[in-house]
């Protein structure tokens, strides 16, 4: 069996692809969650436990919406939907699926940081700016390996697609 | 017989072919993440509120003194002594060395560098693991060495490795000054550029011997895993036993001397002779590595 010829920068790659595939689909479900349940307190029909109440109403309180919490939630989806879909043009080194798909995904998970940091209260972020500025590296690391290091195994693939 | 143009080639193929391998890439990663993550956790006490900069600056400097008399393997059996030891007693020099670093310099960078200095003789085999391993476990290698010799090939990929390192080192100092001039008062930020350009020079010359310890690695080990392996285990392994074997006889614990465990933190001494005698014995580790790794790669059956 040939070995593949495929950079293992490229299998590097796809692996932190998939790892934040899974951080930000799991924040993500977290804000959908978050949203109906403002949503609830809202409109006085939430009947969870009285702590978390509290801590909703604090959301509400600091000018956090409902509305605001699903746009994130959105992106998050569309991030993770992103990067999980360019794993595999990564691996099949796909012009169209790997690089540009990735590039998507890079921009909306950064967009997705962004606007957390904008829009979300400091109780929510939990984290000092340099965490933040941490959570900010991967998508333009991301980006520039796509678009500089990896520009021609894209471009001059023998069977690349797109 | 060493070319220099062979040297410079074989380095800046390797910093070129670093970013696209697997372990490349893992590294740049791994260490821009951790080192923004260490200095995070620096800041964040300060920046989020839960402690206020004088009590952060006091326990601090009680735990950088603690740090230092594991270091300089002064600790003692007398463990509950030890602030007061510091205070007035045999370590009022390392006391005052703590206060130098938290009071004298922009603590938060200080602290940052630290725990930088800890940590990146961990990451650093990443870097430099398949340096030579790679090629010699391909057999790749055979393809170089009627173009060039193996001394050149070796120096080469050790100095496109430490480049490699030292720009991943001033990114990520580059990128914890602008953010602490952000969000600190500006006048304190004036003494905030000469000292870090002080802790560059202490983590390019921190950086160096580990460097050259994974070249080593790398050049006596023909599969990569174990190479990295070895760097790891040699550098996690020698403080820890250095310092369970003080417990039984203390001058057992000067193995710690083996690496620059011993004395990196010297790097940063208010005493510029010791300063420059950690930069010496970095520069002699590195040296002391690399010609057995020579002599290693040069016996080697490739």
């Amino acid at each position: 069996m040939a070995a593949s010829d495929r950079p293992g920068g490229l299998t590097a790659l796809s692996v932190l692809n998939g790892f934040f595939a899974l951080t930000v689909g799991g924040t993500t479900i977290q804000r959908f969650m978050t949203s109906y349940d403002l949503m609830e307190v809202v409109e006085g029909e939430f009947q969870g436990r009285r702590r978390y109440r509290g801590y909703l109403q604090s959301l509400l309180d600091e000018g956090v919406t409902p509305w605001d919490m699903q746009i994130l939630a959105l992106i998050g989806l569309v991030a993770t939907l992103l990067l999980s879909v360019s794993i595999w043009g990564l691996l099949k080194r796909s012009n169209l699926v790997g690089r540009w798909l990735g590039t998507l995904g890079g921009i909306a998970l950064a967009a997705f940081y962004l606007l957390s940091i904008n829009w979300l209260p400091d109780t929510i972020l939990r984290g000092s700016g340099l965490s933040i500025a941490r959570q900010l590296f991967y998508p333009f690391f991301l980006i520039f390996m796509l678009h500089v290091i990896f520009r021609r195994d894209f471009l001059f693939h023998p069977g690349r697609s797109g | 017989m060493i070319q220099v143009g062979h040297i410079l080639i074989h380095a800046r193929k390797l910093m070129v072919h670093s970013l696209r391998t697997g372990s490349g890439v893992a590294f740049i990663f791994l260490t821009i993440l951790i080192g923004l993550s260490l200095a995070s956790l620096a800041v964040a006490p300060v920046e989020l509120g839960i402690t206020d900069a004088e009590r952060f600056r006091e326990s601090a400097s009680q735990a950088i003194g603690i740090g230092l008399a594991t270091a300089t393997l002064r600790l003692g059996e007398d463990d509950d002594n030890l602030l007061s030891r510091m205070e007035s007693g045999d370590l009022i020099d390392l006391g005052m060395w703590a206060r130098y670093l938290v009071l004298e310099n922009p603590m938060l960078l200080s602290i940052t560098v630290l725990l930088l200095g800890l940590v990146l003789p961990v990451l650093l085999p990443l870097g430099s693991f398949t340096a030579i391993s790679s090629d010699v476990q391909h057999r790749t290698v055979r393809y170089l060495l009627p173009r060039t010799t193996r001394l050149s090939l070796l120096l080469g990929r050790w100095l496109g490795t430490l480049l490699l390192t030292w720009i991943l080192i001033t990114l990520l100092l580059v990128s914890v000054v602008v953010y602490l001039s952000i969000i600190l008062p500006p006048d304190s930020t004036g003494s905030m550029v000469p000292w870090a350009a002080r802790c560059l020079l202490a983590l390019c010359c921190l950086a160096m011997p580990y460097v050259s310890l994974g070249i080593l690695c790398s050049a006596t080990f023909r599969l990569p895993m174990v190479a990295l392996l070895a760097a790891v285990g040699i550098t996690v392994g020698l403080p820890l036993l250095a310092l369970s074997l003080q417990e039984a006889w203390e001058p057992l614990g000067q193995i710690l001397y083996l690496l620059p465990w011993g004395y990196s933190h010297e790097l940063l001494s208010p005493d510029v002779e010791k300063v420059r005698n950690a930069v010496f014995y970095s520069i002699g580790h590195s040296l002391l590595f690399m010609t057995l790794a020579a002599w290693r790669f040069r016996r080697a059956d490739l």
